[in-house]
């Protein structure tokens, strides 16, 4: 475990929790904050979706949760010893996903009420949504490795791993496609996302030293 | 020639992934691959090694924005508010402008528009980036944009192309809507400015872009407001028409659909000041019909004679009548049946659909339905300062005033004397017969969470308000600083009082002690600010201003003492000196100053609403804190120093990071005015009292609430923690102070 106050200092790498984290906060710095919003912009609606939100009410949700972080930054570093930032993150997207889906209940809107009462009954305490979240944020992180090493890889290859791994089409498909046998689709692919899971794991490392 | 061979050993696979394998044997395995199954599942959970890595990737586009969601306009739109220019000027700003949901329309033509610069955008108009259709009425359409020049968040109501064909119609629009950017006012939306698409091309107004929803959404999800509600917009609504009856301009339009309620402020705004009469005459002249709904028109508008504000006044009562009785008091199942109703109908009297409105109110909308303008109440303010004089009383009743001093205000407003002496009689009789007319209004302590805990003490019998409560930092006491000039020290393990002493002519503002406990100092009305040996209650020193000083604080290691006054000057004193060592002004009068943990930073606030960080060293300003919407009434630091709690006025908590200026956090702590704010000395929790009555205990982290003390019959002054946070003592107009346990 490195000590995170020296560590944010010599690796100047965006993605590290501390250092993009320190430089949110000075507010000065408006790269880091596409850089943040890029990160975690998409896991915030990705998870408002999985909550049943139609796509303008995440849109709204994932702006409110970053607009709160833009506003709380700077009270972060007394909150980092209470868990991770993540953690924190989903807190706060959690809670405004709950208010926003009681204030629905509350004021019926039409049909979409029994909707949001059906949304809300599954999730009484939504003390299960972590393990949706961090899927969310895995999803992100895995996205952003691909745009990483994406240019690592002839192209046939990296499009035998993308038919395959993300969009599902069987291997004999995809090899006529790509113009490679079935095997070697598997084998592509393989190394695609063998490569994939180190960026990922580094990426990782990289945001949650502590962890 | 293929050779098939065995399954491949893991060795093999491995070599495979990272591409070691001879060139001969790659090609005999890869084309074992074709076939086997088992070593394709194989590699891949080679690759992956145990991780969800193939489920993650697999599910990659699941859930994830598509190109047309509303997501990408939404980053854009956050990327712009939260830009490090735009976020350090005013981010409070930053928070209201979006609508709680407004999906973008796809079917609206939007053709006007030019191509977006940015795919995230709609399209663009003049300078505007356009981001979303907000809504579109019988006018127009109104968007939400980005103004490029001035980097802001706006609102834009383009006249609908086809109204904008007719030259009559186009010039009458932008009049109409200059003179509505004349009227500035905190209950009418501002105009920014009248714009052309493209110099000659359609005129669009520059709008104030207002965070929440019209009285139209309100009503439709919310059918039954409380009273208390109907009266604050009925209030609100009538200042802004006053506004702008003042310079002639008549609204012609007034319905729910224009009245907006702010969710950040509480705030009602009036929209579209004018504007119907520009769609309407173009309409009429064309179909010999006005279109849109006739609901809320006035008689004489019904029948196309003369109007003036009083047609305004007539809209406004139809608007509270629907309030109150859910429906609006001429309906009809056509438009022209609706306006013989009313030309000619009486409507059905208000408590007769919903018995819980008060007979004067009912009374005021009777006379603001009036079908003759003459019988109307005939002006807007006279409406507004009825409206706030009756609100100011629902306000404090319950608590401020007795019940029987109520009754008799209510007398002198409600017009009808005979009704009113039997409204009278009804709450006199109830009111003497048992508190029922406190009991019954607002939320009880039974209504309330958190409310269980009874105090463990109750000091009362003070001669007066009290305006400042302290714990000895050293011992068992409790002193109070009263109104009637004098301070009381109880002892609080025995609940009785140790001594009084005489200590200012008028109201001792605030009594503290310093850190230690060896100091203690008071400060009054007479501008006097006294320091004393206690127990004896000798004077140690006095130190002389020229106005009544409100707010106080000690050093914590120095044995300085910080002074704001009435006037606004703020002094700072040594106790060895008569003369202040320091001083300098903020503007308008300080209700309160504190001081930092490391005593570097002063902080004084009060009337101009804006919270002053000072250098204590030399009273140079620092920081300028803005965002409160009315005066400020306390202060507390946070023991980090880094934070600083602000109330007041507004009902808000509001937390500030010191060294940068921004608000951390802001919340509605009261349902009034808040008086007084402390925080536990481990910086854990914060305390608030208001006008409201209620002490509320609050997470300083996270803006929780952790407790609510019901107890004060009326609004409560003071707040204070011992030293080490487990008792809250609350002290207030009732003259008690009340002891609480903290859990």
């Amino acid at each position: 475990m490195r000590p995170t106050g020296t560590f944010m200092a010599v690796d100047d790498s965006p993605l590290t929790r501390a250092s993009l984290l320190v430089q949110i906060r000075d507010g000065s710095n408006h790269r880091a904050w596409q850089e943040f919003v890029g990160l975690y912009g998409p896991v915030v609606y990705g998870f408002a979706r999985k909550r049943g939100l139609q796509d303008a009410d995440a849109a709204d949700l994932m702006q409110d949760v970053m607009r709160s972080v833009s506003t709380a930054v700077g009270r972060l570093e007394y909150d980092r010893n209470q868990g991770t930032f993540r953690g924190w993150l989903f807190t706060i997207t959690r809670n405004k996903i709950f208010n926003f889906l009681s204030a629905r209940r509350i004021r019926p809107q039409g049909s979409g009420d029994t909707t949001t009462n059906r949304l809300l009954d599954a999730h009484p305490d939504a003390s299960d949504g972590s393990e949706v979240w961090e899927l969310e944020y895995q999803r992100r992180l895995a996205a952003l490795a691909m745009e990483r090493v994406k240019g690592e890889f002839q192209e046939n290859t990296w499009r035998a791993f993308w038919l395959t791994a993300v969009e599902g089409i069987a291997a004999a498909d995809a090899g006529k496609q790509v113009g490679l046998s079935p095997g070697a689709i598997y084998v592509a692919k393989s190394r695609v996302l063998a490569r994939l899971k180190e960026e990922v794991e580094a990426m990782q490392h990289d945001e949650e030293p502590s962890e | 020639m293929k050779t098939s061979i065995g399954c491949l050993q893991t060795d093999e696979l491995r070599q495979m992934l990272d591409g070691s394998l001879s060139g001969e044997r790659q090609q005999e395995c890869t084309a074992h691959m074709d076939s086997c199954e088992c070593c394709q599942a194989r590699i891949e959970e080679l690759a992956v090694e145990g991780t969800n890595l193939s489920q993650v990737v697999g599910q990659l586009q699941e859930s994830q924005p598509v190109a047309n969601s509303a997501y990408w306009p939404a980053l854009k739109a956050l990327d712009r508010s939260v830009a490090p220019e735009s976020r350090d000027s005013n981010p409070e700003m930053q928070q209201t402008f979006v609508p709680k949901s407004s999906p973008t329309r796809r079917d609206v033509a939007l053709d006007f528009l030019e191509p977006a610069s940015d795919s995230a955008y709609l399209g663009r108009i003049a300078h505007f980036d356009v981001m979303r259709v907000l809504g579109r009425g019988g006018m127009g359409l109104v968007l939400e944009a980005f103004d490029s020049r001035l980097q802001r968040n706006v609102a834009l109501k383009v006249l609908d192309p086809d109204l904008a064909e007719d030259e009559v119609a186009r010039q009458r629009f932008c009049r109409e809507a200059r003179a509505a950017a004349s009227i500035t006012h905190e209950n009418v939306v501002a105009v920014h400015q009248v714009e052309k698409a493209g110099g000659d091309g359609l005129p669009f107004l520059v709008m104030q872009l207002i965070g929440g929803e019209s009285l139209e959404q309100r009503l439709a999800r919310e059918k039954q407001l409380s009273f208390r509600e109907i009266v604050r917009i009925g209030m609100q609504a009538a200042k802004g028409l006053a506004a702008a009856h003042a310079l002639g301009m008549v609204h012609r339009d007034v319905k729910p659909g224009n009245i907006l309620l702010e969710t950040s402020e509480d705030r009602v705004k009036l929209t579209d000041f004018g504007l119907a009469h520009v769609a309407e005459d173009v309409k009429l002249t064309r179909t010999g019909f006005v279109s849109g709904t006739p609901l809320y028109m006035a008689p004489e508008q019904a029948l196309g004679e003369p109007s003036d504000h009083r047609s305004d006044l007539f809209s406004l009562g139809a608007v509270l009548y629907e309030m109150c009785a859910g429906r609006p008091p001429f309906t009809g199942n056509s438009a022209l049946a609706i306006l013989k109703q009313i030309a000619d109908a009486k409507h059905r009297p208000l408590r007769e659909l919903n018995p819980s409105i008060p007979d004067w109110f009912a009374e005021v909308v009777d006379r603001l339905l009036a079908k003759k303008p003459g019988d109307r109440i005939q002006t807007a303010a006279q409406l507004a300062e009825l409206l706030e004089y009756e609100w100011a009383l629902m306000k404090t009743t319950s608590d401020d005033v007795p019940a029987v001093c109520a009754i008799e205000e209510r007398k002198r407003t409600v017009r009808n004397r005979w009704i009113a002496a039997a409204i009278g009689t009804t709450f006199l009789a109830l009111g003497l017969a048992g508190g029922w007319f406190i009991s019954n209004r607002g939320p009880g302590p039974d209504a309330v969470p958190g409310s269980s805990a009874e105090p463990v003490a109750v000091l009362a019998a003070n001669a007066g308000a009290v305006w400042s409560v302290a714990f000895d930092p050293a011992g068992d006491n409790v002193v109070m600083a009263v109104e009637d000039g004098s301070i009381r020290v109880w002892d609080l393990p025995a609940k009785s009082i140790k001594s009084t002493f005489h200590a200012h002519n008028g109201v001792v503002w605030v009594s503290r002690y310093s850190p230690n406990g060896e100091l203690f100092a008071t400060a009054g009305d007479d501008g006097l600010i006294k320091l004393w040996n206690l127990p004896q209650a000798d004077v140690a020193q006095t130190f002389e201003h020229p106005n009544a000083v409100r707010g106080l604080a000690f050093g914590h290691s120095d044995r300085r003492i910080f002074a704001g006054s009435r006037d606004g000057s703020l002094n700072v004193w040594s106790p060895d000196s008569r003369e202040p060592l320091l001083e300098a002004r903020q503007p308008g009068a300080a209700y309160v100053v504190a001081i930092s943990p490391d005593d570097e930073t002063l902080a004084s606030a009060g009337s101009d609403k804006v919270v002053w960080l000072w250098n204590a060293k030399n009273l140079t300003q620092k920081l300028k804190l803005e965002g409160h919407s009315g005066p400020i009434f306390s202060l507390a630091f946070l023991p980090d120093g880094r934070r600083l709690a602000s109330v007041g006025w507004d009902k808000t908590i509001r937390i500030w990071d010191t060294s940068s200026g921004l608000l951390l956090k802001s919340w509605k702590g009261h349902e009034s005015d808040i008086w007084s704010i402390a925080c536990t000395p481990d910086g854990t929790k914060l305390a608030t009292g208001g006008t409201d009555g209620a002490a509320k205990v609050w997470n300083a982290e996270t803006g929780e609430l952790l407790a609510t003390f019901f107890g004060h019959k009326s609004g409560i002054h003071t707040v204070a923690f011992n030293r080490d946070g487990t008792l809250l003592a609350s002290g207030g107009r009732d003259g008690a102070v009340r002891i609480w346990p903290i859990q």
